[in-house]
């Protein structure tokens, strides 16, 4: 391979090494970016939230007689008897209360700390009826689901199963089972008796997403009051119609909203995917853009060579030699684009950063595969016009001048 | 000059159609993802009441705990709301024109037609000012009158849709309604009202539809509402009226209109004297810190505009920035392969300055085709990017799109052509004679 032509030639033409260079450089640095924004976005999306997602359904219901509202034991035998309605459904395993939804972006949260600690860290928390760790289908990675005992202890010294993320945020050297966590009150102190592998808050797309708290209880939400039923797989799309049927046939007198966990996952994680396919539709484009513009500078460059072409060929050079000596020329051009363009990533990626501190840092492997995927990239697309560039003869030279 | 111009750029255009093709599609592109990002920007962050935000407070006051502040993150800053017992005492300052205390909650709606069910609707307690406040539009009557605010009285607004669907969309004001376990007489009917930025309560998301149905704030002493709006709060109560009479649950918005620096003063002293005469009480306990925040001001602090979309701007900038790199050489190509004919006008007499500004308006021309073309994409992107997942658009295109695109699409036209029209006009005319 004769270096010293193609470094006289790209000095030679000075704008298009200029031109491929900076928009080398410039996709790399959006790429990478846009990559690490996409993994970030993905990781929210895929994190197992530890609920058997596929097979839970959500029941919402809102009393509207005077009766329910004006006498609490009515109220709690109420919400009792429909949950024995539903369980007697078909193809219904399971039937829980609970206050709010996991994964639906409304619920509730409070403080809490470790012994001695000095502030509060937020804790999501759902308050749960009996059987919520079998039903929801939550895997414990430790300790015990609540026993019958822990329902009747009174609010304040209820015990706690906790996500695994937010019991190393009470107490970070792992031994947070058996533990207390208090909100800085001396009355309240609540014992860890579990930690789930996997317990999604109600705000998953948030910083909290992974910090939740199951509390035993009578869950009871004021106006309305929640369940969460475990349905048969095949059975599930029937039950969210069979459910409202039975419980209104029961009684009348309220309102039932009937929804699958999933469809409620979906709807908050959709501005979240959608981020995620636009990220993904740009880098699409703009790697087509990119392609398009090598394709026209090689070939218009190719074209402006057609002489110095012949001649080399009428020299004596093969058509491999000036095939390599376009894609080597290229791969030359891209390679010192992608330098530049490592610098501009690590710089765009600061910028973005310093605008949102929630924006994804950059890492090396995607720095690596950007790099890869662009050589490719620039050598596919010079290949085209270069291969057309070996098929001028040697007899042009003379021709022209 | 101009026309002459304008028709060598269109000869020249349908001279090397596949190129001029590629160009327009490049440009359209480039200004398509950066005209949609830098309007979405644009539109979400706008002003939403420019007719009124100058002189529109939100009120905070600091009643958090004496041991730490609401946000470890931001000390500076008061709860983003409200109690009710506050709420209730800054209706009573003389300062403001106009004042509104607002809530959001639930109501079951229950038509007189037995064979609908009942159903749910989102529903605002408010003063009676917080129509005028936010200039919200009526159709038929309007608030209710101030005996209704002093008294709770049992009386609605409803919102179109919610009209439409219990009276068929007429006039209905004056008609009772059944909400929950009262009978509510209709005070007023709005106009359809879908205002991208619910500024009145951002604290749930700052584009969330407004509730349907409006009552007075004080209804809530003689029912117990739900709080469905974002509630929080340090201390814990018991029933509901020791939350809205005793506790530190800050759960309202509280809006002032203030048009001088007087009274603007003037209203900050009443606040400090307020808070400070409530610590007998054993109330504000912290360093006094109340916030007469400028709406603007507010909107910003709940990021109306979310930093992720602020991101995209930045990556389709830049994205439009590669499109113009590519732009330079794909003009670069399609004019210098016309040198021999530029070599014949420079001969003849035409200046470097008229070949260079001849070819500025071939990139102009080209531009303002790619941004028509961009501007449909754009308005595309919009209505995907910002429609929810029921297909409801919340931003959608105007002339400031257009605008934008235009403006993207001269200035990429602009760099990228600047370098290949000064190649082609400093071409030496001798050196293309000779080839031919």
């Amino acid at each position: 391979m004769h270096l010293g032509p193609i470094f006289r030639s790209l000095l030679h033409n000075k704008t298009r090494f200029v031109l491929i260079t900076l928009e080398v450089a410039l996709t790399l640095a959006i790429c990478v970016n846009c990559v690490a924004l996409i993994g970030d976005l993905r990781d929210t999306i895929e994190a197992p939230s530890g609920y058997a997602e596929e097979e839970l359904v959500v029941v919402t219901v809102r009393p509207f007689e005077a009766d329910y509202f004006n006498d609490d034991e009515l109220a709690k035998v109420t919400r009792i008897e429909d949950r024995r309605v539903i369980s007697e459904l078909d193809g219904v395993d399971g039937v829980i209360g609970i206050t709010s939804i996991p994964l639906s972006g409304g619920g509730s949260s409070t403080g809490r700390r470790a012994l001695g600690a000095e502030v509060n860290h937020g804790m999501p928390y759902f308050v749960v009826s009996e059987d919520a760790i079998e039903t929801l289908g939550i895997e414990l990675a430790s300790g015990r689901s609540f026993n019958d005992e822990d329902f009747d202890r009174d609010w304040d010294n209820m015990p706690v199963i906790l996500s695994q993320e937010l019991a190393d945020v009470y107490y970070p050297d792992g031994d947070a089972l058996g533990k207390m966590i208090t909100d800085g009150s001396e009355e309240t102190q609540n014992q860890i008796v579990g930690i789930a592998s996997h317990l999604s808050s109600a705000w998953p797309t948030s910083d909290w997403g992974r910090f939740a708290a199951l509390i035993p209880g009578d869950p009871d939400s004021g106006d309305f009051y929640r369940m969460m039923v475990r349905a048969e797989t095949d059975r599930r799309d029937a039950l969210v119609a069979g459910i409202e049927e039975a419980l209104i046939a029961h009684d009348p007198g309220r309102i039932v909203e009937v929804e699958t966990l999933a469809d409620i996952r979906d709807d908050t994680f959709y501005s979240t995917m959608e981020r995620k396919n636009t990220l993904v539709g740009v880098i699409l484009l703009l790697v087509l853009v990119t392609a398009v513009g090598i394709v026209g500078l090689t070939a218009f460059s190719i074209t402006q060579r057609t002489r110095e072409i012949g001649t080399r060929r009428a020299l004596g050079a093969s058509r491999e030699a000036v095939l390599r000596h376009f894609l080597f020329e290229n791969w030359l051009v891209t390679t010192i684009g992608l330098a530049i363009g490592i610098g501009l990533a690590y710089g765009l990626n600061w910028a973005l950063f310093t605008l949102s501190n929630d924006a994804a840092r950059l890492q090396p492997i995607m720095l690596i595969v950007g790099v890869i995927a662009l050589w490719l990239t620039g050598l596919g697309a010079a290949l085209g016009p270069a291969l057309r560039g070996t098929r001028v003869p040697p007899v042009v030279a003379t021709r022209a001048t | 000059m101009l026309l002459y111009n304008l028709r060598l750029a269109w000869s020249s255009l349908r001279r090397t159609p596949w190129l001029s093709a590629l160009t327009l599609i490049t440009l359209a592109i480039g200004v398509g993802v950066a005209t949609t990002f830098v309007s979405m920007v644009h539109l979400l962050g706008r002003d939403p009441l420019p007719e009124l935000s100058d002189d529109l407070f939100y009120v905070r006051l600091d009643n958090w705990n004496p041991e730490e502040p609401r946000s470890r993150n931001f000390p500076e800053r008061p709860p983003q709301q409200v109690t009710y017992r506050d709420s209730l005492a800054l209706l009573e300052a003389p300062d403001p024109v106009l004042k509104a205390s607002a809530f959001r909650t639930q109501l079951i709606v229950h038509p007189d037609d037995p064979a609908q069910r009942p159903f749910p609707r989102m529903t605002r307690a408010a003063t009676r000012d917080f129509f005028a406040l936010f200039d919200v539009p009526f159709a038929h009557g309007g608030t209710w009158d101030q005996r209704a605010d002093e008294t709770g009285a049992k009386v609605v607004v409803l919102d179109h849709e919610t009209n439409d669907r219990l009276f068929g969309g007429d006039n209905s004001v004056g008609r009772e309604l059944r909400l929950g376990e009262h009978v509510y007489t209709v005070a007023g009917v709005l106009a359809p009202w879908r205002p991208v930025v619910k500024v009145f309560d951002v604290t749930q998301g700052p584009n969330n539809e407004p509730e349907s149905l409006f009552i007075p704030f004080r209804v809530a002493e003689s029912i117990e509402l739900g709080v469905y709006g974002n509630s929080s709060g340090w201390t814990s109560w018991d029933t509901y009226e020791e939350r809205l009479f005793a506790s530190e649950s800050v759960f309202t918005q509280h809006w002032v209109r203030l048009e001088t620096e007087e009274q603007k003063a003037s209203y900050q002293q009443w606040l400090n004297e307020y808070t400070e005469g409530q610590r007998a009480g054993d109330r504000f306990l912290r360093p006094t810190n109340n916030w007469i925040q400028p709406m603007m001001a507010w909107l910003e602090e709940m990021e109306v505009v979310p930093p992720s979309s602020q991101r995209m701007m930045i990556i389709a900038l830049l994205f439009l920035a590669v499109c113009a790199v590519n732009l330079i050489g794909l003009l670069l190509g399609k004019f210098l392969a016309r040198a021999p004919e530029i070599g014949v006008r420079r001969a003849l007499g035409a200046s470097r300055g008229a070949i260079f500004v001849q070819h500025l308006v071939e990139c102009q021309v080209l531009a303002l085709l790619g941004s028509l073309i961009g501007i449909g994409l754009a308005s595309l992107g919009l209505a995907v990017l910002t429609s929810d997942n029921a297909g409801e658009q919340l931003l959608y295109p105007d002339a400031s799109t257009m605008l934008i695109g235009v403006l993207l699409a001269m200035a990429a036209g602009l760099v990228a052509g600047i370098y290949p029209a000064w190649r082609i006009g400093a071409t030496a005319p001798a050196i293309h004679l000779k080839l031919q």
